[in-house]
């Protein structure tokens, strides 16, 4: 009797304290982050939009917000100026600013395969980067540095090649003022094939160029401050982006509840696209290699673009992503 | 419950019982049986396909090996690697390494979608059968980086520039000292490979053999699934068992969602997943037959053996219910049942037991209700003496009143007669002198004209009492003999007509006549009964000196003899009983009425309530009437009713008869009244 008394003590006491505990638990406010886009909503960030739709950022105890990018935004000057925790951006923009002293730090890769090609018309006869001298070529601005890189690496002299503005609507490459042009796999080519074109595709890849593409940053005191709270963010991102991955059909579906252009049939080509890029076959979603690292650092001190040389283990980390996936290569 | 319920569970249990336990059993390991079957030939599937898996790989590797030690190759690749692609060498070489070494490994041995040697030391590709890919880099791809060393298979992966899943297996060329001079690479062709995952044994529409990797991803395609190959994760229990390194079996949902049964196991060397799934529907299908024939045959025998059930339920219960029916009906009183004796068993010994029983129990019920019914007459014989001997002494004393009334009666009619006989004889004789007397009066009364008022008084009194005189002397003579009647058919209503002229009322009386048209004649004497009438009415108005009612009214009446009331009843008893139609005669007054105990004795001769007159004229009537086969009798009205017959007659059935009123007086003081009934029998 006295033993049931005692137990019945016991339970109520747990119980108490649990419902105690709850409220507490509730109370903690969640932590607010923001996350700068490298460009406007669409499916290349799905697997964001996934976590966040999912809830998997709740469950982290996060309230995020998605800032685009517009013409004036930088990311890198978001991420150092603390206006956004976490920021997207290129590979060589990283290894660059991270030159220049910002405590820019890359935690995981998105897209580990570039989606920036050189693109021909099929019948043109250039197929490969010797094809490129006498021609003219236009390119973004991320592509002069793995157009360079390939040229350099090819022992290609870049002076032969005629450079001229590159076109977001390719209209001088369509009527063929422009031989050539830099295009991403996750855009222009898509436009391109449904405007009915055929094209030869140059990797920069086949050429020894190889940059990871969007990769997610934040800061040193970021990573300083409050790690737990990176690793759940990561977590969270990357959760999202198996998802997307898994059933884009799904992910294309919680783009479109963001993207302005809510063309749903450019945003799923953009998808499937993306998929590719992001898993590899090799490796878990957002794994990165330290010799993509150094060969990036590397074609950037080819290219004088970095102010002062560095360590290039400083500009990512696996902390966090060994963290999540129990330290496997 | 019923027995025949009892009896149909019963057997039903003894058979389905067995059967289920059989039939659960049989199930159960044929379940075993084909669910062993399956998962072994899963488990050998995945054997056979990860032994053909491996094979394909290392003859692969093999011919690839012996095409790198070739020693002509080396020398080409040396020469590729060394000079310049102006140098003729380098031309003889690159061709002869095409036509000679490359192209034909590539169609003889099958296996490789092209073949590439790259520069052992930056991955420049400088020959291979698929032009495109010379000229370009390879250096950080795992296949180049592990194949300057040794023989390496690439794990499946994406190529972004051929836009498509690869697999690399590459090699290394080296010089006579062991110097690295290039990589042979070969991009595999998973076509084969996915042939290899794909061949099924035929036994099976839904088996289902397909490669996953480390992270989840469908590397060949499997069977329900198109462009999956590194586009699709696959999460299923199997995956997530076999990718923690371990080689099984399951029951699972697989990547469609459909259960199944499959079979797992770790590539440990590939760092792939092989899985051979059937779905669970189609292996189930021989067990979910069985299970079905099972269930058919319980089913059948249950239905048959419920059927034999009831056959041998009815056997039993048919007699017993009719035991019951029967003993209900004897439990009725109905003792002629008896029950049909159909089977010679038990139930049959029964019926027969129970049919002798009611036969038994008739005979001893039928002594029981004669002895029953003696009973009961003795009772009754036994209460009827009973009550004779209480009554007993009453009825002597009755019958000894009766006896003395009757002895009286006697007495006085020897008496009447002797008297009558006197009377007439006496009365012959009187006549003579009150003739005699009566002339001499009327002489005297018209010779004596002028003699003084005293005189002619006492004459006038000498001649009215004569007249009574005559008039006492023929009553008796008519008292004394009898008339024969002369009988004639004739109208009654001439008769009380005739009556009525005669004697006119006196003052005060009022008759009124009722009498019916079309009434039938009587055939009677009509000085008799005018005789009888007179009377009847004389003595009526003399009953009403202060004056009243007189109503005579003639009515047909169903027949004489008819019994009246009690008051009538004794003068009744003596009367002929005749039966026939006759008319009914009342003579009502409103007088002064009779007593109850006059009536006995009104028709009495002597019996008179009158201060004149001896009393015969009653007794006369009465002999006058029965003479002519009539009757007479009188009633007074019953007190209840309160007034004279006068009443009775105006509310009676003779209403609505016509109705003569004579005589002028007023209606004096109404009275008791009486009522003499003459019934006169109708002619022919």
């Amino acid at each position: 009797m006295k033993r049931i008394a005692t137990l019945s003590t016991v339970l109520l006491l747990a119980v108490a304290l649990s419902t105690a505990c709850r409220p507490q638990e509730a109370e903690q406010p969640p932590d607010e982050v923001s996350v700068q886009l490298k460009w406007v909503h669409q499916a290349q960030f799905a697997g964001f939009y996934v976590a966040q739709e999912r809830g998997y950022y709740a469950e982290e105890n996060i309230k995020v917000t998605f800032i685009e990018t517009g013409p004036d935004i930088d990311v890198m000057e978001q991420v150092v100026a603390r206006q956004a925790e976490f920021g997207i951006d290129a590979s060589d923009r990283i290894l660059k600013h991270r030159s220049e002293g910002e405590p820019v730090v890359a935690i995981a890769v998105i897209y580990r395969r570039n989606p920036l090609a050189f693109v021909s018309m099929a019948d043109s006869g250039i197929e490969r980067p010797a094809d490129f001298l006498g021609r003219t070529v236009a390119l973004t601005g991320y592509g002069e540095l793995q157009f360079a890189a390939v040229m350099s690496r090819l022992g290609l002299d870049i002076h032969q090649v005629e450079f001229a503005p590159y076109e977001y609507d390719y209209r001088s490459f369509y009527n063929g003022n422009v031989d050539v042009t830099s295009g991403y796999s996750t855009g222009g080519l898509i436009r391109m094939r449904q405007a009915g074109y055929e094209v030869n595709l140059i990797w920069p890849s086949d050429y020894g160029v190889h940059m990871y593409a969007d990769t997610l940053i934040t800061t040193d005191q970021m990573m300083a401050e409050n790690p737990d709270l990176v690793t759940r963010f990561l977590r969270a991102t990357l959760r999202g982006w198996r998802e997307a991955i898994e059933d884009p059909e799904a992910a294309v579906e919680s783009t479109l509840k963001y993207a302005k252009e809510a063309d749903a049939e450019l945003q799923t080509q953009m998808m499937e696209a993306s998929v590719p890029l992001v898993h590899t076959g090799e490796d878990h979603i957002g794994w990165m290699r330290e010799e993509i690292w150094q060969g990036s650092y590397n074609i950037l001190a080819e290219q004088g673009l970095l102010d002062e040389p560095f360590d290039v283990e400083d500009v990512y980390t696996m902390e966090f992503l060994h963290e999540i996936y129990g330290g496997e290569e | 419950m019923k027995l025949a319920t009892k009896l149909i569970i019963l057997l039903l249990l003894l058979t389905t019982i067995p059967l289920a336990v059989v039939g659960y059993l049989a199930y159960d390991n044929g379940r075993r049986t084909i669910e062993q079957n399956v998962l072994n030939h899963l488990i050998s599937t995945n054997i056979l396909k990860q032994d053909e898996f491996d094979r394909w790989v290392r003859g692969n590797e093999r011919s690839l090996r012996d095409l790198a030690r070739r020693p002509l190759v080396r020398e080409y690749a040396a020469t590729l690697a060394s000079y310049d692609p102006d140098y003729p060498e380098y031309q003889a070489a690159y061709v002869s390494l095409i036509e000679d070494h490359l192209s034909p490994t590539l169609e003889e041995e099958g296996g490789f979608l092209d073949l590439s040697i790259l520069r052992g030391d930056d991955g420049w590709i400088l020959i291979s059968t698929a032009k495109n890919l010379e000229g370009k880099y390879r250096e950080s791809e795992p296949f180049f980086v592990e194949g300057r060393n040794r023989t390496y298979v690439e794990n499946v992966s994406y190529s972004l520039s051929l836009g498509e899943v690869v697999m690399h297996i590459s090699t290394p060329i080296v010089d006579r000292e062991g110097h690295l001079i290039a990589v042979l690479a070969g991009h595999a062709d998973l076509g084969e490979m996915s042939g290899i995952m794909e061949q099924r044994s035929g036994l099976s529409s839904s088996e289902d053999t397909y490669l996953v990797n480390a992270f989840n991803f469908f590397v060949t395609e499997p069977l329900f699934g198109e462009d999956y190959a590194l586009k699709k994760a696959v999460r299923t229990e199997g995956v997530e068992a076999c990718l923690d390194h371990n080689d099984g079996v399951g029951f699972y949902d697989d990547y469609r969602g459909v259960p199944v049964i499959g079979a797992y196991r770790w590539l440990e060397e590939r760092e792939l997943c092989i899985l051979t799934e059937v779905d669970q529907a189609e292996a189930y299908a021989p067990i979910v037959a069985l299970r079905n024939i099972v269930l058919g045959i319980a089913v059948g025998v249950a239905l048959i053996v419920a059927l034999l059930g009831m056959l041998f339920a009815y056997t039993i219960t048919g007699p017993v219910r009719q035991l019951v029916v029967g003993a209900e009906e004897i439990g009725r009183g109905n003792l002629d049942y008896r029950i049909e004796v159909g089977a010679r068993d038990e139930i049959g010994q029964l019926s027969q037991a129970f049919n002798q029983m009611t036969e038994n129990l008739q005979a001893i019920t039928a002594s029981r209700d004669e002895l029953n019914r003696e009973i009961a007459e003795r009772q009754r014989v036994e209460e009827s003496l009973k009550e004779y001997s209480e009554r007993l002494e009453e009825m002597v004393e009755e019958r000894t009143k009766e006896l003395r009334e009757a002895q009286e009666q006697l007495v006085r009619r020897e008496k009447l007669a002797v008297l009558g006989q006197l009377a007439g004889g006496v009365g012959h004789e009187l006549r003579n002198p009150l003739g005699v007397i009566s002339n001499a009066v009327y002489f005297l009364q018209m010779t004596l004209s002028e003699a003084d008022e005293i005189t002619k008084e006492y004459l006038g009194i000498i001649s009215s009492e004569v007249r009574n005189s005559t008039k006492i002397v023929s009553d008796l003579l008519d008292f004394a003999r009898t008339r024969p009647a002369e009988r004639e058919e004739i109208a009654v209503s001439a008769l009380v007509t005739q009556v009525l002229e005669k004697q006119p009322p006196p003052e005060g009386v009022e008759v009124t006549t009722q009498i019916a048209p079309d009434l039938p004649a009587v055939y009677v004497d009509p000085r008799q009964i005018g005789q009888v009438l007179t009377n009847l009415v004389t003595n009526a108005y003399q009953a009403m000196p202060e004056g009243g009612r007189l109503m005579i009214s003639v009515s047909e009446d169903e027949g004489i003899g008819r019994r009246g009331d009690k008051e009538t009843r004794r003068q009744g008893d003596s009367l002929p009983v005749s039966p026939s139609p006759c008319l009914r005669v009342s003579i009502s007054d409103t007088g002064c009425g009779i007593s109850e105990e006059n009536m006995e004795k009104m028709f009495e001769p002597l019996f008179t309530t009158k201060a004149k007159g001896i009393g015969l004229g009653l007794a006369v009537s009465k002999n006058l009437v029965e003479a002519n086969g009539g009757s007479i009798e009188v009633e007074i009205p019953s007190t209840e009713l309160g007034t004279g017959p006068s009443t009775e007659l105006g509310t009676g059935p003779s209403t609505g008869l016509p109705s003569a009123t004579l005589g002028t007086g007023r209606a004096g003081e109404v009275g008791k009244g009486s009522t003499f009934t003459v019934r006169l029998p109708l002619a022919g």
